[in-house]
């Protein structure tokens, strides 16, 4: 059909040319959905004719006779030319131009276009995160980028995630990437010594301030920020006004959460069967009796916010001249926490503006001020006043209040613990009553943050700009905890008040000037530039106990309302000075040459010491640039090629502030101020080395349907800062000598695929997924060592470090089952042999004994023996997938993710759910060992042997689950209004307006029996750790 | 025409010269924004702690660090950075109770110490061990510090050797706790036994760490030798009062809180007892007690040395404001700002729950029920009840501020230094005049008809006529000791070293009651038949557990501090 319709064209030309005489040509101008296009223009081959098309996409054009074709061009869409025959209506579709492979990519002191990038760098769009109910942009990072792996390991609504890319790249110190917004370094992290872990400094930023994140993920990219670019760069790019129109917008959203998924605990009736079943195996008297009211008290219920609420408003306007440019933008964020006294608010403004006065000139200002508040609890995992700790072992048969004690609640007469009721047994451990310390203590942390950002550009030649900025991020806040004196964490001191005021800085000045200069087909760009940072973090605090009464405990430390006065504080400062640079060169758009080189120097590093030099290169080529490419026909199927490969060597600073020094700390005896050695230094010390290589490629394939980018990389971490065990008999201060000894190394690939399956005038179907795989292995450790213990749970004995193996690896014992001939917990030793650990009453209780499977009888008595490797923490496979269909003005996505390879060690169904002490358990109990021949995984219960039943304080594989999951993440239905329609109804004045209802984290395919298998510390640990949120929202965008 | 071209020549003058304009510019700017990279961002230090090259130059920091060994002592670290008063400040008295059998463990917070499931990691015996050796290097470092300061004439050789002299007396003391832990007793083969690695000079570098390394473990005896070396120098030099020593930072404050000559001649005097040297018990005590008493006032024996006396109740040591008392010779401070905390200072562990501590350790019916133990021993209230009904016990009120945690942690008592010298008197010249009036001294004041006067004793005060034999004074003696030193953690060096006397062995670790079944029925006075079950079963000498296990955390890393047989 084509073909005969180039040959009849040929025909008509050919006619044409014989007539020669004017002739007017219409027609209109489409989209490949079938929407008309304004603005195309349309001209004549010598450009003499020339029209654009109206709002309709119509155009009307006279031509002489002699012209035999059109040129039809606009910015968005790929050019072309349609030859004319003797019609007089020439109608054409315009594919829209392939704007992926023209966009520009934020790279460090600088932007590049992405078909020039040859490092491995990954981009998010804001709009990805803008409408998303969050309080911090991080969080919704998890599945976006490939080899970006993001985890929040607590469901607080102020934690701060995890966020590693590419692998776990530092064994000791900072493994967070770097946070650089609009070219600045930035704090990220907790800022509050009362909730150490659920504040997160990200979440002053306004997520839908957000122009795009980029990702630097090889060494040949992150080598521009030196000595801090181990962990790889984050660069925000916030939004900036446009020349040319004015755009305010509305964003709002609001709705509601609940707990994504609760522990299944017992209820009263199985607890005291349970409880006395513990008791009675022990030998002991029953100890839980239903008390005349029969109660039944859920307190996860009390403890749970029943529908949290959430509600963001953004107002933002942006627009200009060709001479200035501004944006600002308001927002406030509300959102409440699962536990029922955390929630996080946020009050956040910005401008920003920007001048260029003459060619020569430009400059501008970009300003953030933002106030947050978070509120928390107690959440430690073993916590007696932590509000998962202590609502999951609180006894279901007694109630939550009581008319007999002053309080109201249920407390014991001593204030001690949770109230007995009828049971004749205290709670274990004098776990309180978990409501009352909710109602009455509070955890606080507010700050003001202000992020203020200068720049000056000078441009005497349009070759060079020179460009200065001085930045400033300045965080101030306060601490606020009262703990209640008659009951809870506060009854042991009489009530506890502690106020602290904290205070961070970090000040930039960057000065730096770039060439760029095109000659034929080569092209060069240079940077150069020094900058230097100084960072300042300060905090006083105030600590009252013995409060005369509770009155005075609501919200700050009160005079003389206390007895014992502490106080605290710390100062200290942090500086670099660095020098960096760059050059850029391509050769005619096929081959990429890129060098980056950086000379940090930092304060934490010994005299004469404290320079290094980083640097990376990569080299790209475009292969499908090549003419063999199109004379081979490759064109046909595949549009843009392009091979990447590079390498750089990068640097990891040491968190600690001086750690080469042998220093001497505040060692007061029994208060007398007194000075002690603290720190046996070694001023040898240096940063640790990462050493990056990455090959990769990037295609478009089919007409540009189909993108698929590969990337393999391999992160070599040298000189990890370890600590050199020194015998304890040495007394050195902290038993370590730390030098540069370790080695670490993450490798894996990447692969990122796009594909618009379909598209028309009304149905579009895209579809976008990555993948990662990541393996990280230790290959040295300390000379002559081939393991070494960590810090952690139960002093490190959960994980190890050991030579060839994954970092923080599981190592612990391998459960056996339960000896369905006496109930006994049994355990495979290292040569394979079964123990078990008998919890029969009598003389043989409390020892080890061999065993032959399910037969009651003990064998010789013998020992544990020893631990071994039985799994790892880290995922080795995770990544995203997006599905998004629009008909219409509908459009409905659909985001997944997936992760796993990794285990996941359930603490709380060791210590909590199957507890052998008096304290509420999980269903999982109910399968326990009763009668002989039974066959069941539960070992027969025993009052207070969780030691042994359980094998509490080490870990063991009954207890190790897999971590693999698919999350449906985000499932979002929009309804875009009509734009054209809309301008008109209102005559103007919305511009355009979307509507739609969102559900996040809606459901996960796991086999993790615990409450989330993304609940983990960074080691693999579950330990009663606060649900996830399932929230459901609804908003609308307007512009006007 | 013209026009316009002379306009586009000036527009290119005016471009050139806008150009060398902002060249200039440009350069000047440049050169100052290259400036920026001044050194000065990167000369930063520490705001928090001194260095090691800055804190032995100036006398007030010089004591400082002093201070810090005291520190050491007094709040070691625990797991994870908590402070649990280890080894001084608390840990010695409630490990020394708890491998002992006179007071038991009410929960299994301390069992594993009370009942010797202890191994290579448990972390009481760990701990143990890794403070001591901490103390004892920055006792070390701080010698070293000194004597360059000395020699730096930043302070004066007196005021040098007596800084150097306390450094010593911490360092004896601590290698002494390792000895009666990690060691068996000196009187097991005089000394020949495997011993610990006696560490003398300061550990704070890679040499010196190497250097370290080749060091091994020698005999019990060499210890001795070297425990009685230091406390000779500290005896030399240290003031008879701190109250005389230069610039201390608070003189009052510092009087017990310090150590003096007086309490190196009575560690002195405890190494000799250890090693069973009782003559020089004798010569030791003799310089801390005099020869004749006075027969017509309490106390009848007050020290030439710092004036030392007992009070005339038994409680006044506990109760006095700070403990500044006449009889507490040395001890380790303790501050609301610094001290063993809920899970470690000693109100917290032995107080009482309704004065808000945690009734942990309690007495044992063992050392209520001990015959010796007169129930009209006014000692007896200095114990109170924890508990209702039958669940209840006996524990001490020796340590009252559990709110606080601000009671000292006491480590030589004068009652100590006469009973020292009592047991020598009467293990060298039998029951002697002496002997009883120091056991009396020490008994008397807690009889019913108070202390009295040695012309007027209280009826039931000891005569020769007390006893059969010469043993059965230095039982009474040992007994008294028990019943004295109640909750002071005296207990495990006692068993320690008689474990072999030929008459007042324990056989080992003593049988004790089991862990949570103390009932009020066991306790009982005056009827001198137990009535108590022992269900935590009694380990021999020579088992094993006698020895606490060198930590793992040490042989893993050096294989020159060999393992106790056993583990």
């Amino acid at each position: 059909m084509r073909k005969s319709i180039l040959v009849l064209s040929a025909v008509f030309v050919f006619i044409l040319n014989a007539a020669a005489q004017n002739r007017t040509v219409t027609g209109k101008v489409t989209d490949d959905k079938g929407a008309p296009v304004e603005g195309v223009s349309v001209t004549s081959p010598d450009g003499k004719q020339g029209t654009t098309t109206d709002k309709d996409g119509k155009y009307s054009i006279s031509v002489p006779s002699n012209v035999r074709s059109l040129s039809f061009s606009n910015v968005n869409f790929e050019a072309q030319s349609r030859s004319l025959g003797s019609q007089l209506v020439v109608n054409i579709t315009l594919r829209p131009r392939d704007t992926r492979l023209e966009e520009v990519v934020v790279v460090g002191y600088g932007t590049q276009q992405k078909v020039k990038v040859t490092g491995a760098i990954g981009k998010v769009g804001g709009d990805k995160v803008a409408n998303l109910a969050t309080t911090s942009f991080d969080k919704q990072l998890a599945g976006r980028v490939s080899g970006v792996q993001v985890v929040a390991g607590s469901g607080s609504v102020s934690a701060a995630p995890r966020i590693r890319v590419r692998g776990v790249n530092s064994i000791s110190q900072g493994r967070d990437p770097l946070i650089v917004v609009d070219g600045v370094v930035t704090f990220d992290g907790s800022f509050s010594g009362v909730i150490p872990q659920t504040t997160n400094v990200l979440a002053d930023i306004n997520p839908s301030d957000i122009e795009s994140f980029e990702v630097l993920k090889d060494g040949a990219a992150a080598a521009i920020y030196g000595s801090r670019a181990a962990n790889g760069v984050i660069l925000i790019t916030t939004k900036k006004g446009k020349a040319g129109k004015l755009n305010v917008n509305y964003d709002m959203y609001m709705g509601f959460s609940n707990a994504f998924n609760k522990p299944d605990l017992l209820g009263a009736a199985d607890f005291i069967t349970i409880s006395n079943e513990k008791l009675k195996n022990a030998n002991l008297p029953n100890g839980a009796f239903a008390d005349a009211a029969n109660t039944n008290t859920n307190w996860l219920d009390n403890i749970f916010e029943q529908n949290p609420y959430v509600q963001s408003h953004t107002l933002s306007a942006g627009g200009g001249s060709d001479k200035s440019t501004f944006y600002m933008s308001l927002n406030y964020l509300s959102q409440d926490g699962i536990i029922r006294t955390n929630s996080n608010r946020r009050y956040n403004f910005r401008a920003n503006m920007e001048s260029r006065p003459n060619r020569y000139l430009k400059f501008g200002n970009n300003i953030t001020l933002s106030r947050t508040e978070d509120y928390g609890q107690n959440d430690g995992g073993n916590a007696l006043s932590g509000a998962m700790a202590g609502a999951m072992r609180a006894l279901p048969n007694v109630p939550i209040y009581s008319t007999t004690h002053p309080t109201g609640y249920n407390i014991t007469t001593d204030n001690a613990a949770l109230g007995s009721g009828a049971n004749t047994r205290l709670i274990e451990n004098n776990y309180t009553n978990i409501a009352y310390v909710l109602d009455k203590n509070k955890f606080s942390n507010q700050r003001t943050r202000v992020i203020d950002n200068f720049f000056f550009e000078l441009s005497p030649i349009k070759e060079i700009t020179l460009r200065t900025q001085a930045s400033v991020d300045y965080i101030a806040g306060t601490d606020f905890q009262s703990l209640n004196k008659i009951h809870g964490d506060g009854r042991g001191v009489s009530g506890s008040i502690f106020n602290q005021s904290l205070q961070s800085t970090i000040l930039t000045w960057q000065n730096y000037l770039t060439f760029n200069k095109r000659v034929k087909r080569h092209t060069v760009t240079l940077l150069g530039g020094v900058e230097m940072q100084r960072n300042n973090t300060q905090n006083f605090n105030g600590q009252g106990t013995t409060i005369s009464d509770p009155f005075f405990q609501s919200d700050n430390l009160i005079s003389n309302t206390y007895v014992n006065q502490f106080s605290g504080g710390f100062y200290g400062k942090r500086g670099y000075q660095s020098f960096f640079g760059r050059l850029n060169y391509d050769f005619d758009g096929r081959y990429f040459f890129q060098f980056s080189i950086r000379r940090d120097g930092l304060s934490s590093l010994s005299k004469g010491n404290e320079y290094g030099n980083f640097f990376g290169g990569s080299l790209g080529w475009r292969i499908s640039q090549e003419k063999f490419w199109n004379s081979a026909g490759l064109n046909k199927f595949i549009d843009d090629m392009k091979l990447r490969g590079s390498y750089g060597e990068v640097g990891n600073e040491l968190s600690a502030r001086f750690p080469y020094l042998s220093t001497y700390g505040a060692a007061p005896y029994g208060g007398a101020s007194g000075l002690a050695a603290n720190r046996i230094g070694n001023p040898s010390l240096r940063w640790e080395t990462n050493k990056k290589i990455d090959f990769g490629f990037d295609m478009t394939f089919w007409k540009n349907r189909f993108n698929l980018s590969f990337d393999y990389f391999n992160n070599k971490n040298d000189d990890q800062v370890l600590d050199e065990r020194q015998p304890p008999s040495f007394g050195i201060p902290g038993g370590i000598i730390t030098k540069n000894i370790g080695t670490m190394e993450n490798k894996g690939v990447e692969i990122e695929f796009g594909a618009q399956i379909f598209r028309n005038k009304d149905f579009n179907w895209r579809i976008d997924l990555n993948y990662t795989s990541s393996k990280n292995k230790v290959k040295s450790l300390t000379a002559g060592q081939t393991e070494q213990t960590i810090a952690g749970p139960n002093n490190g004995t959960f994980n190890i470090l050991r030579l060839d193996n994954p970092i923080n690896a599981f190592f612990g014992y391998t459960y056996a089952g339960v000896n369905s001939g006496n109930g006994n917990p049994m355990w495979y030793k290292e040569d394979g042999s079964l123990i078990q650990y008998n919890n029969v009453p009598g003389a043989a209780a409390g020892y080890y004994f061999a065993v032959d499977k399910n037969n009651p009888a003990l064998g010789a008595a013998t020992t544990l023996g020893n631990r071994y490797i039985v799994g790892s923490p880290l995922p080795t496979w995770f990544g995203g997938f997006t599905n998004t269909i629009s008909y219409k003005n509908f459009t409905l996505e659909t985001f997944f993710r997936y992760s796993g390879g990794n285990y996941v060690y359930n603490l709380s169904r060791q210590e909590v759910w199957n507890s052998q002490g008096f304290v509420n358990n999980g269903v999982e109990v109910l399968n326990r060992w009763t009668t002989p021949g039974q066959v069941t995984n539960v070992p027969k219960l025993y009052y207070a042997r969780d030691n042994q039943v359980n094998l509490n304080g080490q870990l063991n594989t009954r207890f190790l689950e897999k971590g693999d999951f698919l999350r449906l993440q985000n499932l979002i239905f929009s309804y875009n209004f009509d734009n054209r329609r809309m301008e008109t109804v209102t005559k103007g004045i919305v511009k355009s307006m979307r509507w739609y209802v969102q559900g996040q984290n809606l459901f996960v395919w796991t086999k993790y029996k615990g409450i989330d298998p993304e609940n983990t510390s960074e080691l693999g640990i579950d330990n009663a750790s606060v649900p996830q949120l399932r929230t459901f929202t609804f908003g609308v965008n307007v512009g006007f | 025409m013209l026009d316009s071209k002379l306009r586009g020549i000036n527009k290119n003058k005016n471009e050139i010269y806008m150009n060398k304009l902002l060249s200039g510019f440009l350069i000047t700017i440049s050169l100052l924004l290259l400036n920026t990279s001044c050194k000065k961002v990167l000369d930063v230090g520490p705001y928090d702690s001194l260095t090691d090259v800055t804190t032995f130059t100036t006398p007030d920091r010089i004591e400082g660090a002093v201070n810090g060994v005291y520190d050491a002592a007094q709040s070691g670290f625990y797991a994870g950075g908590a402070v649990r008063g280890y080894p001084f400040g608390a840990a010695s008295i409630e490990q020394g109770d708890m491998r002992g059998e006179d007071m038991l463990t009410f929960v299994t917070f301390y069992a594993i110490t009370y009942e010797a499931t202890y191994n290579t990691t448990s972390a009481n015996n760990d701990f143990m061990f890794q403070t001591l050796y901490s103390l004892i290097n920055k006792a070390n470092l701080t010698i070293e510090g000194v004597s360059g300061a000395v020699a730096q004439g930043i302070i004066s050789s007196t005021l040098g050797n007596e800084y150097i002299a306390e450094c010593r007396l911490l360092r004896a003391m601590a290698h002494h706790e390792l000895l009666i832990h990690f060691a068996r007793p000196y009187r097991d083969g005089n000394g020949d036994k495997l011993g610990i690695i006696y560490r003398d000079f300061g550990i704070n570098n890679e040499a010196t760490s190497t250097l370290a390394k080749t060091k091994t473990r020698t005999s019990v005896a060499d210890g001795y030798t070297k425990i009685l070396a230091d406390l000779d120098f500290a005896e030399t030099n240290l003031p008879a009062s701190t109250s005389a020593a230069p610039a201390p930072v608070n003189v009052a404050a510092n009087k017990t809180y310090r150590a003096t000559k007086a309490a190196a001649i009575a560690l002195k005097m405890r190494a000799r007892l250890h090693m069973g040297d009782w003559a020089n018990v004798i010569v030791e005590g003799n310089k801390l007690v005099p020869a004749t008493p006075s027969m017509t006032t309490y106390p009848g024996f007050i020290s030439a040395i710092g004036g030392w006396k007992l009070e005339t109740l038994p409680v006044t040591s506990f109760t006095t404001a700070g403990w500044q008392g006449n009889e507490t010779i040395f001890s380790m401070r303790n501050a609301s700002t610094d001290n063993g905390g809920v899970n470690g200072a000693l109100p917290n562990m032995l107080g009482n729950t309704s004065i808000g501590g945690r009734g942990i350790i309690r007495v044992s019916p063992i050392v209520y029920n001990l015959p010796a133990f007169l129930c009209n021993d006014t000692r007896r209230n200095m114990m109170g009840i924890i508990g209702s009904g039958a669940a209840s016990n006996y524990l001490t009120t020796k340590y009252i501020d559990p709110t606080t945690s601000t009671d000292p942690a006491p480590l030589v008592r004068y009652a100590e230094v006469l009973l020292m010298l009592a047991e020598a008197e009467g293990r060298q010249n039998g029951i002697t005049t002496r002997a009883l009036q120091l056991v009396n001294e020490v008994r008397n004041r807690a009889l019913p008809g108070g202390p009295g006067t040695f012309t007027i004793p209280p009826a039931l005060t000891y005569t020769v006529a007390s006893f059969a034999n010469a043993n059965a004074f230095i039982k009474a003696v040992l007994d008294e000791r028990r019943i004295e030193f109640i909750a002071e953690g005296k207990r495990w060096a006692d068993i320690h070293r008689n474990a072999l006397d030929a008459n007042f062995s324990t056989g080992g670790i003593p049988a004790k009651v089991g862990v949570g079944a103390s009932t009020f029925a066991m306790y009982s006075c005056g009827a001198g038949n137990a009535t108590y079950t022992t269900s935590v079963a009694a380990f021999p000498y020579n088992d094993f557990r006698f020895l606490w296990p060198i930590p793992l955390s040490e042989t893993q890393v050096n294989a020159n501090y060999g393992q106790n047989p056993g583990y």
